[in-house]
């Protein structure tokens, strides 16, 4: 992904495609982006002709009078890692008329900022450029406005295209940007650091140039996760970017597990579900810990067929409980059952099995996901239990002390 | 050469051509530049393009690392790919001169043969320098002439060379009046690299049998088809699966049904099923009924000697009875601990017992102790299959009919039907039939069960009777009706 990106949304950055490339015809664009003069909400139109760009539909906007007029784009959604980071917003103007504008962005209800103001030519785009402003640095969701005052327009239509707002600072993340700048001489970056709409010019053309190594680059590095050695803090050791993305479970791209788990000696199985069809892991966090665990462990795999496999599988599936109380996982698994030295029992808490409501039951998404750790020419039985008691001579339940749970 | 692990899993990192990142960077300059106006013909214009080129160059570099990291991991892990070997033949070279000479190493001779109605060279080159010694002339008339070894230039297998075949002379400069195979030619014929597909599906199988103890079904199948590979070409394992004959733990599949009614009447038991059943002539079945004075007449396992749909008979000694409602069930191919079966098969042959012998004992000494396990062949079943098949009439229809043959006794065979299967899907051979080329649909089709292991058909498909099976069919099988398509 390029360091920098804008944070409009298809739409309402007027894009003539989406993210697939598919073309969205113009009557299928629906934009936020609105004009008012003073109380009055002005007429616009999308249009195709009078394009900056191929890629972007133009905003037409027709004043009613001579005043100035507003377009405007509010409430715009951040994400939490937009905090603390400079923003700034850019877009292109034309008009048959010498405009002065007035480019404003603000953060939430913080409009009092001072707007970034501009003299535009007649009958060409112009580059409109916003001020930048820091987004604060705390745990909250922020929400960006935009607001561009335009006078002297005249009466006559204002095409607006190519809306950006972006990360002002987000070239320093190619990773080309640092080393270059190590290579050229200070008063480069320094003359640069003091130019204005835009800041850092040359830099920015540097990153556009280089974005595509730079991407490489980051990818590359990715793939190959850091030594321990390498780190300067021990503490790092667990940091998910320290690890690689091509062959640690804890970080693989997705992409790459069907390859990772060529070595785990089994394909991965994505999900499991109960005879209704209903799938266990129903959201990607605990879907993706799913597959960790295979990867990680090989318990489907290679080092499926022990006692430890078969606990270790039927716990996957008792991570939720009925009653909203944290999970035990407990499995109490019995072998030689009924006097057959190839048949096991495995029982599991009524609470914690996710398709059985009663004692005493055998769920068919518990043998599901022992299924692939079950060694072959046994057979096994599961039953659910309120309860699970100190059982006299019981391999798994006759276990002093061993922390299984009883029924309050 | 890695192999290109693409079709599998794209490692690549990127999969940018140097258009794309140009494009990209235009809009990445815009993003940040809104003054950016690249124009065409500028030396900014030139940058741009060659950045992108440049970093078209990186990108397909870096690509390679992850596509030969898979070739050198599996390396390591201990399978490597096959590589070509070029075919060998015998020749005798002739020159033109009485005075003798020298043929070097890497002169080019080639054949010409034609392959799928196309014309194409084979060309061999000597490998080795080849002295051939001056004529005494007083002895022979004869122009000087020498025996060497040819070999193949391409990889691979190649039309075979007959005796005495004269090649023609490619390398030029040289006073070589013929080069003609000996008889006899000795002729060696190389060997196939393994395709990428080939490749990845043996490398990854190997992955799977990367096992000390064989404690899954799975790491079975894949143990037997990595280690065998000149014996078995199929393998399917059933755990819980015994070979029991007169006892309803067998290969059959599992089967349980419902019964509603039981009687006796001259020592001939009948019982009538809640539906359709699936138990053919020859089941053991067991019976369980509950709460009813029949228990004790009709509990236990019975070998069937009539069916119907709804109903199977067997023989049972005892007084006769009326037609009971009872509370029952019926079943067989019950699944067995501790035992395993494996369905192995070998090169378009089943295994001869000593193969079976050997290869059981070496699954017996890598899986668990206390398991029984026995390797079967897979049953073969075969069948008819007809209906009408519309085609187009663009297309030589003789040549159809013979790619729609092909196609279902390639696919229904035993070396290439999916042997996870438990039926013949009459959609499949459908779906199959109408992806050939010059056929516009399939207007109907129907499969028809020959001889013994199949399960009574209720539907379309047809269902094996027993694990491992496998269908084998022949020309005489089909029965097709063809007709062409009219528009309107």
């Amino acid at each position: 992904m390029p360091a920098v990106f804008n944070l409009l949304s298809n739409n309402n950055a007027l894009l003539n495609y989406d993210d697939t490339g598919k073309q969205v015809l113009l009557g299928q664009l629906v934009t936020s982006w609105t004009a008012v003069s003073g109380a009055t909400t002005l007429t616009t139109e999308l249009t195709s002709t009078n394009f900056a760009v191929s890629s972007r539909y133009v905003l037409v906007v027709y004043p009613n009078n001579t005043n100035p007029i507003t377009i405007k784009l509010e409430d715009v959604p951040l994400y939490i890692n937009d905090n603390n980071r400079l923003l700034s917003f850019n877009c292109k103007l034309k008009c048959d008329s010498q405009m002065t504008i007035f480019c404003k962005l603000y953060i939430d209800e913080n409009s009092n900022i001072t707007a970034n103001q501009q003299e535009l030519t007649s009958g060409q785009y112009n580059a409109v450029q916003s001020n930048s402003i820091l987004v604060d640095d705390d745990e909250d969701n922020h929400l960006a406005n935009i607001e561009i005052l335009i006078s002297g327009h005249s009466q006559k239509p204002i095409f607006f295209t190519t809306p950006h707002l972006i990360h002002d600072l987000g070239f320093l993340n190619n990773p080309i940007i640092g080393l270059t700048r190590r290579y050229l001489p200070d008063f480069y970056w320094e003359l640069d650091s003091q130019a204005s709409s835009p800041s850092f010019p040359f830099f920015k053309f540097l990153d556009a140039l280089s974005h595509a190594a730079g991407d490489t680059r980051l990818e590359y590095g990715a793939m190959y996760g850091f030594e321990i050695s390498q780190l300067q803090n021990p503490e790092w050791i667990p940091e998910y970017w320290t690890k690689s993305s091509f062959v640690s479970p804890s970080r693989v791209r997705d992409e790459y597990i069907p390859w990772l788990s060529l070595f785990t000696g089994e394909r991965i199985v994505q999900n499991i579900q109960d005879n209704d069809g209903e799938f266990y892991f129903n959201n990607s966090f605990i879907s993706r810990d799913f597959i960790e665990w295979q990867l990680r462990t090989r318990k489907y795999g290679n080092s499926g067929g022990t006692r430890e496999s078969i606990i270790d599988s039927a716990g996957q599936v008792l991570i939720k409980t009925k009653d909203g109380e944290l999970p035990t996982r407990v499995v109490a698994l019995t072998p030689n059952f009924g006097g057959d030295p190839f048949a096991i029992q495995i029982k599991t808490l009524t609470n914690e099995t996710f398709d059985v409501d009663e004692d005493g039951k055998s769920s068919p998404m518990v043998l599901k996901a022992i299924e692939k750790s079950r060694p072959m020419g046994y057979s096994v039985k599961h039953i659910t239990e309120d309860v699970f008691l100190f059982t006299l001579d019981d391999i798994s339940l006759g276990v002093l002390g061993a922390g299984f749970p009883l029924d309050e | 050469m890695p192999a290109d692990f693409s079709e599998y899993v794209n490692l690549k990192i990127f999969d940018k051509e140097p258009g794309d990142i140009y494009r990209d960077a235009i809009e990445i300059a815009r993003l940040a530049l809104p003054e950016f106006n690249l124009r065409t013909g500028t030396p900014e214009d030139a940058m741009f393009q060659a950045m992108a080129y440049i970093s078209s160059l990186n990108i397909a570099a870096i690509n390679r690392l992850p596509d030969r990291l898979m070739a050198g991991i599996v390396s390591l892990f201990g399978y490597s790919r096959q590589e070509a070997v070029p075919a060998i033949v015998d020749a005798t070279i002739t020159l033109n001169t009485y005075d003798g000479g020298t043929v070097p190493p890497g002169t080019v001779f080639s054949y010409e043969t034609a392959f799928e109605d196309e014309v194409i060279e084979i060309a061999f080159q000597t490998v080795e320098p080849l002295v051939i010694d001056e004529v005494d002339l007083n002895i022979t008339q004869d122009f000087p002439s020498a025996s060497t070894t040819l070999i193949c230039v391409q990889g691979g297998i190649v039309p075979p060379l007959t005796n005495n075949y004269p090649l023609k002379i490619v390398s030029s400069g040289l006073p070589i009046q013929s080069c003609t195979t000996n008889t006899p030619n000795n002729f060696l014929n190389g060997l196939n690299a393994d395709s990428d597909e080939q490749y990845l599906s043996k490398a990854t199988t190997y992955l799977r049998s990367l096992t000390t103890a064989l404690t899954k079904s799975s790491q079975l199948d894949a143990y037997l088809l990595t280690n065998y590979p000149d014996v078995i070409s199929r393998a399917k394992t059933y755990d819980l699966t015994k070979n029991g004959t007169n006892e309803t733990k067998n290969i059959t599949v599992n089967r349980q049904m419902g019964v509603k009614k039981v009687f006796l009447n001259n020592n001939f038991a009948t019982v009538e099923t809640v539906e359709n059943h699936l138990y053919v002539v020859g089941d053991v079945v067991e019976l369980q009924v509950f709460d009813n004075a029949a228990s004790a007449i009709f509990n236990g396992s019975h070998s069937i000697i009539a069916t119907g749909d709804t109903t199977f008979s067997f023989n049972r000694t005892g007084a006769n009875t009326a037609s009971t409602t009872v509370t029952a069930s019926a079943f067989t191919g019950v699944p067995a601990t501790g035992f395993v079966t494996v369905f192995a098969y070998g090169l378009n042959d089943f295994l001869t017992s000593i193969q079976k012998s050997q290869i059981l004992n070496d699954i017996r000494a890598k899986s668990i102790a206390g398991l029984t396990l026995t390797i079967l062949d897979p049953t073969l079943v075969t069948f008819d299959i007809g209906g009408t098949i519309i085609l187009d009439k663009s297309y030589n229809d003789a040549e159809v009919k013979l790619s729609v043959q092909n196609a279902l006794i390639d696919y229904l065979s035993p070396n290439n039907y999916p042997f996870t299967f438990d039926r013949i899907r009459q959609n499949q051979i459908i779906s199959l039939i109408a992806s050939i080329p010059g056929v516009v649909y399939v207007d109907d089709l129907s499969l028809s069960p020959q001889g013994a292991g199949w399960l009574p058909q209720h539907g379309d498909d047809l269902l094996f009777l027993k694990k491992g099976s496998l269908p084998i069919i022949a020309a005489e099988n089909l029965d097709f009706t063809f007709e062409i398509f009219e528009e309107g």
